[in-house]
């Protein structure tokens, strides 16, 4: 008898996962903060975006084994566009689920950004915490963050998941910050893989 | 070679059936995780007239296509027509499904089989014969993993006098059939929609249907919207009537919301005489007035006068307290 109000609080927490679906994505807004991180790249350097405050910072989620992703890097379209806004700090985070079959270890990233001539840093994201932080939910999603810290522009890399773009957002929303302006469209929806959390 | 007999009777079979003209269908395309063929309902169409016309897929075990929205990743197959239809022939999505993705992430699609319907005319300069329908299909199909497909699809339609094809209309009229009615059409339930405020003054869409049917297993969809991440829908049966309610996650905060905002939605899961019934419309609203910021200013003062008050108490307590100087 003593364990009900407890079998009630059970079923009720129950209630509130089953709700909830296991850990929710955030939703966060252009203008808003961007969710603060400390990473490990595939060397073990940490990096905080805190220390990155005063520069334009790119986020962008990473998936060797994905096709999307994999495309953009073989065609180059993230490094051109990194190459043409130097004074942007490029990173890209893997939030693969390392028990996942598309989990890459430092090595084989090594040997694939070799491979691809990728020399901005990858950072490790493998429980997720940092891609469900920003609500990451394809490979490629990009977040660009301005000099003080908030989100300028989120969403997809251009606006053609096919492969024939016209507008390299993230390319876009660079070159905007540059000239002191607001990135438009601000916000797109992103395309490609899943995430593998 | 016993499978020389076996390849014979497969085609004598195939001839027979095109001889009686119960199978209107274009060639497989396989693909592996997934193939695909156009299909029409008609053994014979007239000139100009509608095609009857829809792309069939079969999935292999795990895999699925996508609606319009294609929800978090992936996106909608694309037809685009070389030959034999009339300017303007457009892919049709059927009620779609749910599918739950690891990290809480959701598509929406179909899988095992799907048959999307064409709205097609046929090419009228073609009028006598069988009118040639020649398109390619581009699509993506996901399971753990997503592939992109190309395929290019052909099908031969006899031309003359309208007539169904009874080997391949009960297929294509059941996914017809699964096309969301209207919202306000005759027969359909009206639907009433309103921006309400939640907690912390979030801002939620509330869409009620009047007398949808039987809610067998509620949905409801959106296409995809520019202004809000539209979360995931709450389906209640109250005494108000059948509603759903969505969070509604504005994209840019730095942005006014525009003056009208439009939704467009597909309700899925209902049940009508023993049928599956699916809705669609579009609400278009207002946004709401901002948070009720006199009573925010208020008891921002509040707060204010307190955190005065407690510091001054803490000052005076302070004062009390002996300092021990080094």
């Amino acid at each position: 008898m003593r364990s009900r109000p407890l079998l009630r609080s059970a079923a009720a927490l129950a209630l509130v996962l089953a709700a909830c679906g296991g850990p929710t994505l955030a939703e966060i807004a252009v203008g808003q903060a961007a969710p603060d991180f400390r990473l490990k790249d595939l060397d073990g350097r940490e990096v905080a975006l805190a220390d990155l405050r005063g520069k334009v910072v790119v986020l962008e989620w990473a998936n060797p084994n994905c096709p999307f992703w994999r495309g953009h890097a073989e065609r180059k379209t993230m490094v051109t566009v990194a190459a043409k806004h130097p004074q942007a700090v490029w990173l890209a985070i893997d939030s693969t689920n390392a028990k996942h079959g598309d989990y890459l270890d430092a090595a084989a990233w090594r040997s694939f950004l070799g491979k691809n001539g990728i020399g901005y840093a990858v950072l490790r994201d493998n429980d997720g915490a940092t891609g469900r932080a920003y609500g990451a939910r394809t490979t490629p999603h990009l977040f660009v963050i301005d000099a003080e810290g908030k989100v300028a522009y989120m969403g997809a890399i251009d606006d053609d998941p096919r492969g024939s773009p016209k507008v390299n957002y993230a390319d876009a929303a660079l070159a905007a910050l540059e000239q002191g302006a607001r990135p438009e469209p601000s916000s797109t929806r992103p395309y490609g893989c899943s995430v593998k959390y | 070679m016993p499978s020389r007999p076996r390849l014979a009777l497969a085609l004598a079979a195939t001839l027979a059936s095109s001889a009686a003209g119960e199978a209107t269908v274009g060639g497989w395309v396989d693909q592996g995780e997934a193939r695909v063929r156009l299909v029409s309902s008609l053994a014979e169409a007239a000139p100009g007239a509608e095609a009857g016309l829809g792309v069939e897929f079969v999935l292999a075990p795990g895999w699925h296509v996508y609606w319009k929205n294609a929800g978090d990743a992936g996106y909608a197959p694309r037809l685009r027509v070389e030959s034999g239809l009339a300017p303007g022939a457009t892919l049709l999505f059927p009620a779609p499904e749910r599918f739950e993705l690891p990290g809480y992430l959701v598509a929406f699609g179909y899988e095992h089989e799907v048959v999307y319907p064409v709205a097609a005319r046929l090419d009228p300069g073609v009028t006598s014969g069988a009118a040639v329908i020649a398109a390619r299909l581009d699509y993506l199909v996901c399971a753990e993993t997503c592939i992109p497909h190309e395929a290019g699809l052909e099908l031969s339609l006899p031309l003359g006098v309208e007539r169904r094809d009874a080997g391949t209309a009960p297929a294509l009229e059941r996914w017809r059939a699964r096309l969301p009615v209207a919202s306000g059409a005759p027969g359909a339930p009206t639907a009433h929609a309103r921006l309400v405020r939640g907690e912390g003054s979030a801002l939620a869409l509330e869409l009620a249907l009047v007398d949808p049917g039987r809610a067998a297993a509620p949905d409801l969809f959106f296409e995809v919207d520019e202004t809000f991440a539209l979360g995931r829908p709450v389906f209640r049966a109250g005494a108000e009537g059948p509603r759903f309610r969505v969070p509604l996650a504005p994209l840019d905060a730095t942005k006014p919301l525009p003056e009208r905002l439009r939704f467009a939605w597909t309700a899925t899961g209902f049940e009508r005489a023993g049928e599956r019934a699916a809705y669609e419309g579009v609400v278009e609203l207002a946004p709401p007035p901002a948070p009720r910021t006199g009573r925010m200013l208020g008891l921002v003062a509040l707060a204010a006068l307190l955190v005065t008050l407690t510091a001054a108490g803490l000052a005076r307590r302070a004062r009390r307290t002996p300092i021990a100087n080094p």
